[in-house]
């Protein structure tokens, strides 16, 4: 493909391999950073075992909160840049219908629409691969689209093409 | 056995011949050519001819070495009543008794050379212990053990000297080393310009590779798209659409 194709793909909506590269690099994001979290608890856990109550199951509370963990990572950073950073990395971005970054509360039905997606075989996730406009079910359910935005432009610069239009 | 010597006895005659070669042949080379600027082909060519006549001297020598000593050897000098012995050679049994005696020759020479590096090595040996053991060896070894002694603290105070100035100039180096890459650093970090090219450089080498991945992301997103539209008997598209173009 062409320099000057690239340049006209900003804007447009994003394909399966983009997103499934950044989607990869999210999780390994998450992993990494649940599994960091779990060693600094043990070693806390370690430390202060004397001065801890016996019934207490720091580990219990621990997995109990990682689903909230994950879920302020995604919604937090859909909700503030439009992208988390496995979708910077490649050039994407989390949009409405009027190019502005989904609030958080379509951040949110975004993220049980990843639950949504993923419990079926992944279908929601492969559908992106066969709809017109490369949208999941995800995408359908929170009404967003993942653009490519391979500049960096900043928000000022992606946006204002919608609010032109 | 006459010795090596008695065929270079011989060579006067040679040396003769070489003279007259030299004087008749070269005459003009030798007269003419300076002793200090050429090479001296007179004395070359007659020492040549020397070392021809030592040869065939010693060949001949051993030849009668050799025709003398087996006893069947004499034979045939009875049987032909030849009993002329050393007179009687021809050339060819000259060159061969030689060259046949040559291992022989090499071997009896070494044997010798080694026999009397041992009988010096032991005699020496036995003098050294004899005289060391005597009383002029214990007044001849205070002495030595003096000289010993004081060779062994110079060499101390030398090996010493070169420790201490190894250790100084190690420290030295450090410091050296610790101050030009302090001064070097200081110059890097109070370099407005320099700082701002590392930052460049840096943002420039991650920038494209940045934008290497995302070009090769997009690349496979139109590859898997035209896959994906033919599959489905869909129309080709140059480029994806835009958000806007299909809903709300």
């Amino acid at each position: 493909m062409a320099q000057e194709s690239f340049a006209d793909l900003n804007g447009r909506v994003a394909g399966f391999i983009s997103r499934l590269v950044a989607f990869s690099i999210d999780a390994v994001l998450v992993v990494l950073t649940v599994g960091l979290l779990s060693w600094v608890i043990t070693q806390v856990e370690i430390v202060f075992e004397t001065f801890l109550p016996r019934d207490f199951d720091m580990h219990g509370g621990f997995l109990f909160a990682i689903p909230f963990i994950v879920a302020f990572y995604y919604i937090g950073l859909w909700a503030l840049t439009g992208a988390t950073v496995g979708k910077s990395l490649l050039g994407l971005r989390v949009v409405r219908a009027d190019g502005f970054p989904p609030s958080i509360g379509r951040s949110i039905i975004r993220f049980i629409g990843y639950g949504l997606s993923a419990i079926v075989f992944f279908l929601g996730f492969i559908w992106i691969l066969f709809d017109n406009e490369h949208r999941g079910w995800h995408d359908e359910l929170a009404g967003t689209w993942v653009i490519y935005d391979l500049d960096r432009r900043s928000q000022g610069e992606v946006y204002s093409h919608r609010i032109e239009s | 056995m006459e010795p090596v010597g008695t065929g270079a006895e011989e060579s006067p005659e040679p040396d003769e011949s070489s003279a007259e070669v030299t004087e008749s042949g070269n005459a003009g080379a030798v007269d003419e050519a300076p002793a200090a600027s050429g090479p001296d082909w007179g004395t070359a060519y007659s020492s040549l001819i020397r070392f021809g006549a030592g040869f065939v001297g010693t060949a001949i020598d051993s030849a009668r070495e050799a025709r003398s000593s087996p006893a069947p050897a004499s034979a045939p000098d009875e049987a032909t009543g030849d009993e002329s012995g050393d007179d009687a050679y021809q050339p060819g049994s000259v060159v061969f008794g030689f060259a046949a005696d040559l291992p022989n020759r090499i071997e009896r020479v070494t044997t010798s050379i080694g026999d009397s590096t041992g009988v010096v090595k032991n005699t020496v040996s036995f003098g050294w212990r004899v005289l060391a053991a005597s009383p002029i060896g214990w007044a001849i070894s205070k002495p030595v053990d003096v000289v010993r002694e004081r060779v062994d603290a110079e060499t101390e105070r030398l090996a010493a000297i070169g420790r201490q100035e190894f250790a100084e100039g190690r420290v030295m180096f450090d410091a050296v080393v610790d101050n030009t890459i302090d001064g070097v650093l200081d110059n890097v970090a109070d370099s407005e310009a320099l700082n701002e090219l590392i930052r460049e450089q840096a943002l420039g080498i991650t920038d494209a590779a940045v934008q290497e991945v995302r070009e090769t992301g997009a690349a496979a997103d139109n590859l898997t798209d035209s896959i994906v539209r033919r599959l489905l008997r869909r129309e080709p598209r140059h480029l994806p659409p835009r958000p806007a173009d299909g809903a709300e």
